[in-house]
């Protein structure tokens, strides 16, 4: 049996084990090597140390800030949109199935196309929004959202878009398994809708917003499509955040090793999330 | 339940509104852009003056090739996903052996691992042993970016299902491949349908990866296609917006129909956000 049970292991992992090899497995591996080697001129092929982490040095402190920005500007505003939606949603009322399919629709759309459709909100002819601004007469003049000071908000209004949805789902769920006796129980002691909604809801919504915070920080984080496909990173840096980066150095630069050195940092980030994350779920199931 | 009191209907009705204008408003947008002749595309339109049909046509007839790609990719991708990480999924959830944590927390961290990350090394790789623009290793790299997923989600579905159906099979003479496909898979369905619905639009609406990968662009989907687009010198708006809402129609179109499964997979906590 026991024989019988490994032959079985093995035959049930191994073609998933060889191949998540083959594409992460050397990928992985190549990059904390490529971080420390030279691919440019002389020192192509060579160890090069900590010098492609001194080239990049000069720029980790912008793309630090606007990668924290980007992050955390657009997951807690989705998240706080998520958990309001998932509230309202929570009772029953007339459209409501409409409500909720109309706003899963921004979580199907592909990335790429989810930026040239807010480029169509944004552009400064015919741009919905702005020609809404100037019908109202809220604005004189087009404002150029793409542009230098206003690239970033633009951008994380559309990672909120996209975001929200997600959130919304995650609440929405969780919120069906607060059982009803609470509240009934709370409505008997007299306690207001605020005072159960305190005391009751958010307590219990913890451990979902943990993960759900996690789960949003790190995809936010790596998200590329929508920041290539609206603005590319620019204009100049205003929205060039760590994959940006990455990008950039392996085709603007083409040097590898400065690439892999943005990406170790990515790497080290991504793991530090996953192991956190990884604990509070073993937590959970214990 | 308690009654709603009306000042909270009428708040309710104004929330929804404006989180359903905010779901609605850049597809608006597109369509707006879509509708309209390329000769008026700077007029000012806050609902649509025009109604031309067929920058629709003539947006398929450019992108056509590229959504059959897509199509093609994600239904590739949705098969060998599922068939490797069936079995896989089974024996994590239904065996106890040693090394089954460290399996599980390596398919998380290949989950957390965006493409970005990994894929300018791949790229070198790929390149070094002439693999690029080979559509069976881009639909190799589609399945193991969503193996992880699947996997989480069957195994999930796995442990729900009654504890020794395995052992009453091998006892009446099935052997493992049989066990796999003629006692758990008829009755799996809806685990491997959340796991194939998400497989197949993620391939569907992914860029990144092809975007490194092919470099022929009659092998590019239709993501790829949407950028190179984007980022023509001059923009054929119109045909842009058509294109985009042509695209959005089947993810949409599927997220909306099993409404139910995607909210499902999603709180399976194994999904991107």
């Amino acid at each position: 049996m026991k024989k019988l049970q490994r032959r079985r292991l093995i035959i049930s992992l191994l073609p998933m084990a060889l191949l998540l090899l083959f594409v992460y497995g050397y990928s992985l591996v190549n990059v904390g090597t490529s971080a420390f080697m030279g691919f440019t001129g002389s020192s192509a092929g060579q160890f090069v140390g900590l010098k492609n982490f001194e080239l990049i040095k000069k720029d980790i402190p912008d793309t630090v800030w606007i990668t924290i920005v980007w992050t955390f500007g657009s997951v807690i505003p989705a998240m706080i949109m998520g958990l309001a939606l998932a509230i309202i949603c929570h009772r029953n009322f007339y459209g409501k199935k409409a409500v909720v399919s109309m706003n899963l629709i921004p979580y199907a759309i592909p990335l790429i196309i989810v930026a040239s459709c807010w480029r169509f909100v944004y552009n400064p002819d015919f741009g919905v929004l702005n020609v809404f601004l100037k019908e109202t007469g809220l604005v004189e003049k087009s404002i150029t959202f793409l542009g230098f000071d206003k690239a970033l908000g633009s951008v994380i209004v559309a990672r909120i878009w996209r975001a929200m949805p997600f959130a919304f789902m995650n609440y929405y769920s969780a919120l069906t398994t607060i059982p009803s006796e609470l509240y009934e129980a709370a409505a008997i002691d007299g306690a207001s809708s605020s005072q159960s909604f305190f005391h009751i809801t958010l307590p219990n919504l913890r451990s979902v917003t943990t993960s759900t915070l996690l789960v949003l920080t790190v995809w936010t984080f790596m998200v590329f499509d929508i920041i290539f496909g609206m603005t590319g990173g620019g204009p100049i840096n205003a929205t060039r955040t760590l994959p940006m980066r990455i990008y950039q150095e392996m085709f603007g630069m083409k040097n590898l090793g400065t690439a892999s050195a943005w990406s170790l940092i990515a790497i080290v980030v991504l793991v530090v999330i996953t192991i956190i994350y990884w604990n509070l779920i073993d937590k959970e199931e214990a | 339940m308690k009654k709603v009191s009306p000042g909270f209907k009428v708040f309710r009705v104004v929330l929804c509104v404006i989180f359903c204008v905010f779901a609605l408003l850049p597809v608006y947008a597109a369509v707006i852009v879509a509708l309209t002749p390329y000769a008026n595309m700077l007029e000012a339109q806050l609902y649509p003056h025009y109604f031309e049909i067929a920058n629709f046509a003539e947006a398929f007839q450019s992108i056509g090739r590229n959504v059959f790609n897509s199509f093609f990719y994600a239904c590739c991708a949705t098969l060998v996903t599922t068939c490797f990480a069936v079995p896989a999924a089974y024996v994590l959830a239904k065996y106890r052996f040693r090394g089954r944590k460290a399996v599980s927390f390596a398919l998380m961290l290949t989950q957390m691992m965006a493409g970005i990350v990994v894929l300018p090394t791949l790229y070198k790789m790929l390149n070094t042993l002439g693999l690029l623009n080979n559509r069976v290793i881009l639909i190799l790299v589609y399945s193991a970016f969503n193996m992880a997923l699947v996997t989480t989600i069957l195994k999930g579905y796995f442990e729900t299902l009654p504890a020794g159906l395995d052992e009453a099979a091998a006892i009446d003479g099935c052997n493992y491949l049989d066990i796999l496909t003629r006692i758990i898979l008829p009755i799996s369905g809806p685990g491997i349908a959340v796991g194939a619905i998400f497989v197949f639009v993620n391939t569907y609406n992914e860029f990144v990866i092809p975007l490194f990968l092919l470099a022929d662009a009659k092998h590019y989907p239709l993501t790829l296609k949407i950028y190179s687009m984007l980022s023509d010198t001059t923009i054929r708006w119109h045909i842009m917006a058509a294109s985009s809402i042509i695209g959005i129609l089947p993810p949409v179109a599927l997220f909306t129909f099993f409404q139910k499964y995607i909210i499902e997979g999603v709180t399976s906590g194994a999904v991107k956000g």
